[in-house]
């Protein structure tokens, strides 16, 4: 499978901002607008984290996706933000989502991921794991007890899923952190389906992180709303390194 | 105007497909009506969900007869990712479930355990204008097997049936409706030279 430049909007309140440390937050616009110019460039997917869910999955996505649709968007997309139930993940995928992105909260409720994988396959699923390194062994941001070793125990090797996996120190910075990288994969090695997030904002970075075996895409964030072409530029100058779409 | 009719058997992606099928210049009605199926223009199945779900509600709607008349009086038809493997005889995903068989062939677990992303079609036959165009897939099942079909097509290194046609009855596993400006030429492709509609 040729590798894939994925787009990460981050919502707040229907406007699309900007993360550092998956802490600050500065609006940078419209969501009509950003996938207006993201679909003219032909980004391979569009990632969609709401972090302004109220209580209900259902009120927060039913506007969303009567816009998304009265903006004809025709690029792959996948919602995450406040899932989490299985009648939340099958009303994102009802509505017309390819994929539900499943925070780490939800995957700790192993029965109801595994029900979930079940019901919608596995392919409809990306497991999002933010990686915080604090004090030795990595583990997941606001579970300081719930190592990425004991994640990666619970994940068959054989699981269809894709997971965005994010260094949080690396969040809204414009370099990568490779050693946290690699330490991630190592733990992760049985697995191959990564979606690198968080640092990407540079093309060799960018070509770097495509060049892993186990990652088949990096999705890029905040370098998206400070580059104008910033898709179209990257994959200019990566196309003869990777076999990207283009 | 074209005029489509989405088979509304509750399964997902039907607002995706009815905006692309809009875009195209279709009139787009939801329904599951054996009269609706019998006089649709353009029939198309949508489908995310699991093979179970889709054979059942089929079951429920008592509309088997129907699709299986409309494949063998040659009318368009298209289904689309689980859409196309209800089209084949069984599902390793649902074992004591029955597809409609219009498809002579099985739907089994990918060897790869799944598919997501892009690729191009590689066809049995020399079909130029289709060549350099990318199309998106996401799936866990596939087949392999249907091989007696008029026209098939693969998808990079997988050898899986990307693509299957038989008369005017088209299976994709792949997504038009998320595939950009490539989806928009398949389908101009598939009325032009499979279908023969015109507006």
């Amino acid at each position: 499978m040729i590798k894939r430049i994925a787009a990460t909007l981050i919502l707040d309140s229907n406007q699309i901002i900007n993360a550092y440390n998956f802490e600050v937050h500065l609006p940078v616009g419209k969501l009509k607008y950003t996938l207006e110019r993201l679909q003219e460039f032909e980004v391979d997917e569009i990632n969609i984290l709401n972090t302004s869910h109220s209580n209900s999955v259902v009120n927060d996505l039913d506007k969303l996706l009567e816009d998304i649709n009265n903006w004809h968007v025709s690029t792959p997309l996948a919602y995450g933000g406040g899932i989490s139930t299985l009648t939340d993940a099958v009303y994102v995928i009802k509505s017309g989502v390819e994929r539900v992105i499943i925070s780490a909260n939800t995957f700790f409720d192993f029965d109801l991921f595994s029900d979930i994988c079940r019901t919608l396959g596995d392919q409809a699923i990306i497991l999002h794991l933010p990686i915080e390194f604090k004090g030795g062994s990595p583990s997941i941001r606001g579970y300081s007890n719930k190592l990425l070793s004991d994640v990666n125990a619970l994940i068959p090797i054989n699981w269809g899923g894709e997971i965005m996996l994010t260094i949080v120190e690396s969040d809204g910075k414009k370099f990568p952190n490779w050693q946290n990288i690699g330490d991630a994969l190592g733990i992760m090695a049985g697995h191959s389906n990564f979606i690198l997030a968080g640092g990407f904002a540079d093309f060799k970075d960018i070509s770097a992180g495509l060049s892993l075996d186990q990652v088949s895409a990096i999705s890029i964030g905040n370098y998206l709303h400070r580059v104008e072409h910033s898709i179209i530029e990257i994959k200019q100058k990566i196309k003869s390194s990777i076999q990207i779409r283009r | 105007m074209k005029k489509a009719l989405i088979l509304d058997y509750k399964i997902g992606n039907i607002t995706s497909v009815g905006t692309f099928l809009r875009e195209n210049g279709y009139s787009v009605t939801l329904g599951c009506e054996t009269t609706e199926i019998k006089n649709a223009e353009l029939l198309v199945l949508p489908g995310v969900g699991s093979f179970k779900m889709a054979a059942d509600n089929l079951q429920d709607k008592k509309i088997i007869h129907e699709l299986k008349s409309r494949h063998l009086n040659n009318k368009a038809t298209l289904g689309i990712c689980l859409g196309f493997q209800i089209l084949t005889k069984t599902s390793s995903e649902s074992p004591d479930s029955n597809g409609l068989g219009i498809f002579n062939g099985t739907t089994t677990r990918l060897k790869e355990f799944s598919r997501i992303g892009w690729g191009k079609l590689i066809f049995n036959q020399k079909i130029n204008s289709l060549k350099d165009h990318y199309f998106y897939f996401n799936h866990s099942y596939g087949s392999y097997d249907i091989i007696d079909t008029s026209m098939r097509a693969c998808s990079g290194q997988s050898d899986y049936n990307a693509l299957v046609a038989s008369g005017s009855t088209i299976g994709v596993q792949f997504h038009p409706e998320r595939s950009q400006k490539s989806g928009n030429k398949f389908l101009k492709w598939l009325e032009s030279e499979v279908w023969g509609l015109n507006d």
